[in-house]
């Protein structure tokens, strides 16, 4: 048996998508369900063409190999853990390690140590202080402060 | 008109108004360039600020506050990707790529010429031709709006770069999308999972930030930031005169984005970022080298551009002519006007003509202030780009959550737009482009409100497929989406053949 191609199991995905949007939409009443049932059947029929097309011509191209995965992967979880640390300790401390840490990491380990903590440290202090100040004082943006000082 | 010009010039020349009308300008300009604050925004943030005002003084500077609002709005969707306003959407798809070689100020002066003359074209529509569009826009029902939005669904062939099936798909999905939430009117919520932060659905803003910027910080980081591959901006002289001079070649374009925006604007509900869309749309269309879009053609900067500030004027038609506001922050106009004890309608202009001209010209001079300070602030704007990429790249993460956090004050949208801008960097990777699926999103509520009042209307009638077919501006618009839909079709076909001619005479 041969493997699918990476377009094939993108359109099975879309598929039970569609699917999973069809079934739910299936105790609404009609004003309220003829939108979402119109939307997931086009998107069931398209993605049904896809996946006949990418088995019928299938593409063996590796988008991903041309990427640093790790730098990449630091980012998203470093983006999700940032989300979890304004939950947890508020905005302006999550935005200062958020900041503080890529900023240091981005600069690459071929700078002297010390020049790369100050730089961090001072980027992430004007920035996120900056704007904190920004929204807070003058747009008057409540910023969370976190599940840990009570927020 | 003429008998008032005398209270017009004198509010004009009072330089109290100037003052307010230039800081409401810059104040816009500000708000609108950060993520997450909108032209709305800025109006309902200094609507307090005009309780003190006189009534003149206070429409001068929500005005001008609309106006630089806007415009503010292209210069983070040019510099960042992020459409400071949703209204600048269509902005990043060329903007953005001008940033990326090196020309900033040429996008930020294309976005400014013709942001002023988008505006200054709309500010005259709404002086001179207010009752009578008016009237026009009233004869628009649910199957007008149900056709308007097919007819930007047809975009989809423009905006899907590569696989014209991948664009549907993502246009669908963008469709589907906008379904989240409590149904606009059968009142039954759907796909929230249980969950009451999804019962108002997807906030359009949060999901472009997601779409748009989160895949380019992503990118940034992906490659190796310190070797210095980003873009650099070295300012150049004579940049405004090189863009007048493209852009003065071109008032076909100029004038048929700014009717776009009028046109979008009058029809109350339709707003800016359909204008942007519909006209860079036509743009593409409408050119001879269609391949250029995408990758940096000044022309796609100044039809989102012009079209998105025309769009201003036309959303001020409906008020001021008819109580009804045309877009979210002529609402906030409306309730300025409100709180100054002046009900708009159709007795405005005998009632209270001198505030009304004064109003109208002073718009249109807030066009010129903002013209003025676009251009002057395009040379040090640009220069953000130059900060080294390591510190770029976390700033603009931070600003991505701090603007989607904004809008609803609500910590579950900055995880939806965290977990749609990392899915959105991996689709792009697929070939699937950010554009349908951000068309579907803001296209779906205009479709689906339009098609079940149709619905309704028709059972009400007893045809539900004449409601649909019958009505003559309905005619027109389907008359559109079939030229819209087989115009390309036919144009490749053409040049297909063109090249096969050419190709045996060469033989």
């Amino acid at each position: 048996m041969t493997r699918l191609t990476r377009d094939s199991r993108i359109a099975i995905c879309l598929i039970v998508i569609a699917l999973v949007a069809l079934w739910e939409s299936r105790d609404l009443n009609l004003m309220s369900a003829v939108f979402p049932r119109t939307a997931g059947g086009i998107l069931l029929i398209l993605s049904l063409v896809y996946l006949v097309k990418s088995l019928v011509k299938p593409e063996f191209g590796r988008v991903l190999d041309a990427i640093d995965r790790r730098r990449v992967m630091q980012m998203c979880v470093g983006l999700i853990l940032y989300v979890f640390l304004i939950w947890f300790i508020g905005f302006l401390a999550a935005s200062l390690i958020f900041l503080a840490y890529f900023v240091w990491y981005l600069q690459g380990a071929e700078q002297p140590s010390r020049r790369r903590m100050l730089r961090a440290g001072a980027a992430s202090l004007v920035i996120s202080g900056g704007f904190y100040l920004l929204f807070k004082m003058v747009f008057v943006v409540p910023l969370p402060v976190g599940y840990l000082f009570g927020g | 008109m003429l008998e008032t010009l005398p209270v017009i010039l004198d509010a004009l020349a009072n330089p109290v108004h100037i003052l307010f009308m230039v800081l409401g300008v810059m104040g816009g300009i500000v708000v609108g360039a950060l993520p997450g604050l909108t032209a709305t925004m800025a109006l309902a943030l200094l609507l307090p600020f005009t309780f003190s005002m006189n009534a003149e003084s206070a429409l001068i500077t929500l005005g001008g506050l609309y106006i630089g609002g806007i415009y503010g709005g292209c210069i983070s969707a040019i510099l960042i990707n992020t459409p400071g306003t949703p209204s600048s959407i269509a902005t990043t798809f060329d903007g953005y790529p001008l940033t990326r070689q090196g020309k900033p100020d040429q996008a930020l002066v294309t976005a400014a010429i013709s942001s002023g003359i988008g505006g200054l074209l709309g500010g005259f529509a709404l002086l001179y031709l207010t009752p009578l569009l008016a009237e026009w826009a009233l004869r628009f029902g649910p199957p007008e709006y149900f056709w308007i939005s097919m007819l930007g669904l047809t975009m989809i062939a423009s905006l899907s770069a590569g696989s014209m099936l991948k664009g549907l798909i993502g246009g669908a999905f963008g469709l589907l999308l906008s379904t989240i939430g409590i149904a606009p009117i059968g009142g039954e919520t759907r796909y929230t999972f249980g969950s009451s932060a999804m019962l108002a659905g997807l906030e359009l803003i949060v999901v472009l930030i997601a779409f748009f910027c989160i895949p380019e910080v992503i990118s940034m980081v992906e490659k190796q930031v310190e070797a210095g591959g980003a873009a650099h901006f070295k300012p150049q002289k004579g940049v405004i005169r090189f863009i007048f001079n493209r852009l003065i070649r071109k008032p076909v374009l100029l004038a048929r984005s700014a009717i776009i925006g009028i046109i979008t604007g009058i029809i109350p509900g339709a707003g800016g970022n359909v204008a942007s869309l519909l006209s860079y749309d036509s743009a593409v269309r409408f050119s001879r080298n269609r391949s250029s879009f995408g990758k940096g053609n000044i022309d796609g900067v100044a039809a989102s551009e012009c079209a998105n500030n025309a769009e201003v004027g036309g959303s001020l038609v409906p008020l001021l002519s008819l109580g009804i506001p045309g877009a979210p922050p002529a609402a906030v106009i409306l309730g300025a006007l409100m709180m100054q004890g002046i009900q708009p309608g159709p007795d405005l202009f005998t009632g209270h003509s001198d505030l009304v001209y004064t109003f109208l010209w002073a718009f249109i001079v807030a066009n010129v202030v903002m013209l003025i300070l676009g251009l002057v602030g395009s040379r040090f704007v640009g220069r953000i780009i130059n900060l080294p990429p390591y510190i770029l790249a976390p700033a603009i993460a931070f600003l991505t959550v701090i603007g989607s956090y904004a809008i609803r004050n609500s910590l579950f949208d900055v995880a939806v737009m965290i977990g749609l801008g990392i899915l959105a960097y991996f689709t792009k990777k697929f070939g699937f482009s950010p554009g349908p699926v951000v068309l579907g999103l803001i296209l779906g509520p205009i479709a689906e409100k339009g098609l079940a009042q149709s619905i309704l209307l028709g059972q009400a009638q007893g045809n539900i497929w004449m409601m649909f077919f019958s009505r003559p501006v309905s005619l027109v618009l389907i008359a559109l989406c079939l030229l819209s839909l087989f115009t390309p079709l036919v144009s490749a076909r053409f040049q297909r053949k063109i090249r096969q001619d050419s190709d045996s005479v060469d033989k």
